[in-house]
């Protein structure tokens, strides 16, 4: 019996709905089709009244569960896709995130956005939106890679009283599996861990890019190169110190991701590890995102936009040779 | 004038609804005023009188300006102008911003950012920290060969260059062996040449043995070298940039050795001291060197310093002065060599003993230092003028 | 609705002397209609008011101090300084403070309706004002329909006081009248004369009533005239004068006062009594924040979170 990355998606919720009766889930398809990636599969029946369909209105799904949470719930909405997010800026940044700074009641709401390429998936099937999200004061952000994270992290987006951007990516949903999940410590957002010990240079990444990190790591390592691959898990907040710690080690730095370059995650990064751990460094920090242009569409030409397990080689050999 | 709007800076007087002295209400309108949107009502906090008006019509006044005064009773003024909720319409209008001038200032150059970004001799920031936890200084950073691009020192080479000499028995240097240490790799960063010369000793020696406390030959020299410099001082300036500093005084050094190091006590204005107390004067500031307990004006400022190597069985030695001093002159063991006799059509035994002397190439060039020496042998031929 | 006109008259004459920062914006020739929504709801329903609903929220149970407290900047206002004039509310009360993009808080209500419905709760409704501009809103459209769709008690006070800031209603939508839309939603809905606060209370409580009887969201369209700018900075010199001097542009306030004098539910005497309690009430609380700390740095933690120990703090 294993289980998959999107499974334990369903499978957080499902615990959430049994143990708490004020979790519901207000989205598009959810309901007895059991959402688009089948996230949601029997959710309906089994609690019935507490997963529904939703018209297609972003922007009224989003406004709609900070209403239920004013009145006391803590409700669950799925973005069908993470790009069909931008309908419900306004209602994300500034109705949810302002919520708690305006008014001292907090906004425990949880938005499933599920992101990240596939191929073929085009422009706006495709986005990864975590660094714009995190921009803004009020939202806590995760990023999970692995299915023991991706339970853990969205069981603790429901118990959190924040409004928390879940980003699942898409490529992993059946992609990557575990036997099975370990009772969760509650105690996971916020806190990065070292995926890979290594001793010559770090990556510091998130979600899917991290296996394109773990791959890389392995080939290197038959050169004898000993790469560290700092897992973020939560990019808001973002725990610096993991990250400078593993840099104390290796004293170089790539950061990897998968959204686009200018003001990201990665940078995001770099900016704190150049201002606090400036003499940790033995070469210029450097970051490996996805091309400045929307996600292609062709297969080819969408492996060719976005950070690969040879990209990131080419990028570690060369800082190393620095 | 109140805050108006938005983006509103100022607005100008239309009119005055009321006249001086005359009594107003709470809410009343007592000016008109008109912005770039829209003709506006000021009005009054409270009741009263007006006092007065500070403003005029026609006239555009900033937002914040007084306009005119009213006349209160002491609660309304007490409650009005107390610190408390209220006028953060008054702190949103201070916000005022300096005009800024943009001419350009001759004067005012950056400086220079380096062109390479890598390589060779770039240091990293983690290198850097290293160091200077280690305690060394940038330079000695260049001994070490790197491996990284243009042969950067990289971190790891640090390391592995640190790990070597964990191998090596190690002891601590000593506050006096890193005080010389920094003292000689500044002194050397300048160019340094050295010429000498023979110097017979028997004239200073025969002098000596009139004098109570006899002073040794180094303190000879030192004397004739102060003597040398007081008529020509360029022979001690130093260079700052694209002038010459003369010595205000003729202050010479004397090298003494101590435990691990060389101390350097400073005679002042030594061109005046005459030679017969030299004695006395250098047994008391050995002993005091050896003791640590120099007095302040003997501790530092020579600008030229004797060292006398001869005791230790060295003929000859190129020495390195201070980093403040231009040169140094050092005088080696004596020994009987065979000199010509034109007169007497043979070689005779001559006690001689090598003068040399260390200078800044930079300050002086060969030929003054050659005026130097030979004036210091002349001097030296002849030690009752001294 | 008395009240309601004092504190908004004292508050812009606060601004013209130069005591508030940033926009007032009042309600004048709306109190009638936002005075219906607030009287005809209860205690325990939601009511999400918009801009121009001092009347209404007055009516509702807001403390006359919030209004006072919000504009002078004390340290007491409900937002505590992080926001301010019309963005002010006491969520867990049923008041939702209101965010500046229009439309948006139609589906923050249908979302609190929604979850009292999960809950069991029953026979609560909740109310939201929009203007004839905000109804051009997507927020607009995708809050209704989803109230709509899942049959909500929402009443949607919908009023039309001919101007969108400066927009007049013939740059602002193409359909005859407001209240056409509501077919479009298949709901309920209903016209009223703005101005006439005998139609207002009774057509507003027609409508709560029957949302609280199951009938699904309700729209009331009210038509009057904005009596004054879009915000006090704003000396609406585009209005077309003619509306002042139709039936639609008369003052409500006035026009009860003459009602209830040809009634003769109240005197003349009464009338300049309750004016001056208004006044009243007004000054004393007035002067009570005057003499409030403001709001000031020291006392703010910089806190956007609940749960502390998830804050992101860099440098």
């Amino acid at each position: 019996m294993s289980i998959t990355y999107l499974e334990a998606i369903r499978e957080a919720p499902a615990k959430a709905l049994r143990d708490d009766p004020r979790v519901n889930n207000y989205s598009q398809d959810v309901a007895d089709f059991g959402g688009a990636f089948k996230a949601t599969k029997n959710l309906a029946k089994e609690f019935p009244g507490r997963v529904l369909d939703s018209p297609i209105s972003e922007d009224a799904m989003v406004g709609s569960v900070v209403g239920a949470a004013i009145e006391g719930m803590r409700p669950i909405v799925e973005m069908q896709f993470s790009d069909f997010s931008s309908n419900a800026f306004n209602q994300i940044i500034n109705q949810a995130a302002a919520f708690y700074w305006r008014t001292n009641i907090p906004c425990p709401i949880t938005i499933r956005m599920p992101s990240g390429g596939n191929p073929g998936s085009g422009p706006f099937h495709s986005q990864a939106l975590e660094s714009v999200y995190a921009h803004f004061p009020g939202l806590i952000v995760m990023t999970p890679a692995t299915v023991e994270d991706a339970y853990d992290l969205l069981l603790e987006a429901i118990a959190i009283d924040d409004p928390v951007i879940f980003c699942e990516h898409k490529f992993l949903y059946n992609r990557v599996k575990v036997e099975k999940l370990l009772e969760p410590n509650g105690q996971s957002a916020g806190k990065a861990r070292i995926a890979r010990p290594g001793r010559d240079l770090t990556i510091v990444t998130y979600s899917a890019t991290v296996h394109d990190a773990l791959l890389a790591a392995q080939e290197l390592a038959r050169s004898g190169i000993q790469v560290e691959v700092v897992d973020l898990r939560t990019v808001k907040p973002l725990d610096i110190e993991t990250v400078l710690g593993s840099i104390a080690n290796t004293g170089r730095l790539l950061c990897v991701g998968e959204s686009w370059p200018w003001g990201g995650v990665n940078a995001e990064v770099i900016a704190r590890v150049a201002s606090k751990g400036f003499h940790l460094l033995d070469s210029p920090p450097q970051r490996l995102n996805s091309r400045d242009v929307p996600i292609p569409y062709h297969p080819d030409l969408w492996r060719a936009s976005r950070p690969s397990v040879a990209m990131i080689i080419e990028r570690v050999r060369k800082i190393l040779q620095w | 004038m109140p805050q108006l709007g938005e983006s509103i800076a100022e607005a100008t007087i239309v009119r005055f609804c009321v006249e001086v002295g005359d009594p107003v209400e709470t809410d009343q309108e007592i000016v008109e005023v008109e912005t770039n949107k829209a003709v506006m009502g000021v009005t009054t906090p409270c009741a009263g009188r007006i006092e007065s008006f500070s403003a005029s019509v026609n006239e555009a006044y900033p937002i914040g300006t007084v306009l005119g005064y009213v006349e209160a009773s002491v609660e309304d003024a007490e409650r009005l102008n107390a610190a408390g909720a209220g006028p953060i319409a008054e702190r949103a209008a201070q916000i005022e911003l300096e005009p800024v001038s943009f001419e350009s200032n001759e004067g005012a150059r950056g400086i220079s950012a380096p062109i390479r970004s890598e390589g060779g001799p770039f240091i990293s920031p983690r290198v850097r920290a290293r160091i200077d936890d280690l305690g060394w200084s940038p330079p000695e950073i260049g001994l070490l060969a790197g491996t990284g691009k243009g042969g950067r020192v990289t971190a790891r080479d640090l390391e592995n260059y640190l790990a070597a000499l964990e191998s090596s028995p190690t002891e601590k240097a000593s506050a006096m062996r890193l005080a010389v240490s920094d003292s000689m790799r500044r002194s050397w960063a300048r160019p340094l040449a050295t010429a000498g010369v023979a110097l017979p000793l028997d004239p200073l020696l025969n002098h000596r043995k009139q004098i109570e406390i006899p002073p040794g030959p180094a303190l000879y020299v030192a004397k004739a070298l102060a003597v040398a410099i007081s008529e020509h001082p360029r022979y001690a300036a130093r260079l700052a940039g694209d002038r010459l500093i003369l010595p205000k005084s003729i202050d010479i050094g004397i090298a003494v050795e101590v435990e691990d190091g060389i101390i350097v006590p400073v005679i002042r204005n030594l061109d005046q001291q005459p030679i017969s107390k030299l004695g006395k004067v250098y047994q008391d500031l050995v002993s005091a060197a050896r003791t640590r307990r120099l007095p302040e004006e003997a501790r530092e400022g020579s600008i030229a310093s004797v060292t006398n190597f001869g005791p230790l069985g060295i003929t000859w030695a190129t020495p390195i002065p201070l980093p403040t001093e231009t040169l140094i002159v050092g005088l080696g063991r004596g020994e009987k060599r065979p000199v010509w006799d034109e007169a007497r059509g043979q070689f005779k035994p001559v006690l001689m003993a090598e003068l040399t002397i260390t200078f800044d190439h930079r300050i002086m060039d060969g030929g003054a230092a050659g005026r130097l020496i030979q004036r210091m042998v002349t001097l030296l031929a002849d030690p009752e003028n001294l | 609705m008395l009240l309601a006109r004092t504190v908004e008259e004292k508050i812009a004459n606060l601004w013209r002397a130069g005591k508030i920062a940033g926009g007032v914006y009042i309600g004048k020739g709306q109190e009638a209609v936002s005075v219906a929504i607030g009287t005809m709801l209860r205690r325990g329903d939601i009511f999400a008011p918009l801009i121009r609903d001092q009347a209404g929220r007055l009516a509702f149970g807001e403390p006359l101090l919030d209004i006072l407290r919000t504009y002078l900047g004390a340290k007491t206002a409900p937002a505590r300084g992080r926001d301010g004039n019309v963005h002010r509310g006491h969520p867990r009360e049923g008041t939702y403070p209101m965010i500046s993009h229009l439309g948006a808080m139609i589906s923050v209500v249908a979302g609190g309706l929604l979850a009292r419905r999960m809950k069991g709760i029953t026979g609560t409704v909740g109310a939201t004002s929009i203007g004839d501009g905000g109804t051009s809103t997507g927020a607009f459209h995708e809050g209704l329909n989803f109230a709509a769709v899942e049959k909500l008690p929402l009443i949607l006070v919908v009023t039309n006081n001919q101007y969108a800031y400066s927009t007049p209603n013939s740059k602002q939508f193409a359909c005859h009248d407001l209240v056409d839309k509501a077919v479009g939603y298949g709901i309920e809905g209903y016209s009223m004369d703005g101005t006439d606060l005998r139609q207002c209370l009774e057509i507003v409580g027609l409508a709560v009533d029957r949302a609280r009887s199951g009938g699904g969201p309700q729209m009331v369209v009210a038509t009057c005239l904005r009596l004054t700018g879009h915000a006090e900075h704003d000396d609406a010199s585009y209005m077309d004068e003619e509306l002042f001097k139709q039936p639609l542009g008369r003052d409500c306030i006035n026009a009860t006062e003459s009602f209830l004098l040809e009634q003769n539910w109240a005197s003349e005497t009464a009338l300049t009594t309750w004016r001056q309690e208004a006044k009243g009430a007004v000054e004393a609380a007035t002067q009570q924040v005057q003499r409030e700390p403001a709001c000031s740095p020291a006392d703010e933690d910089w806190m956007p979170l609940a749960t502390r120990r998830l804050a992101d703090f860099d440098l």
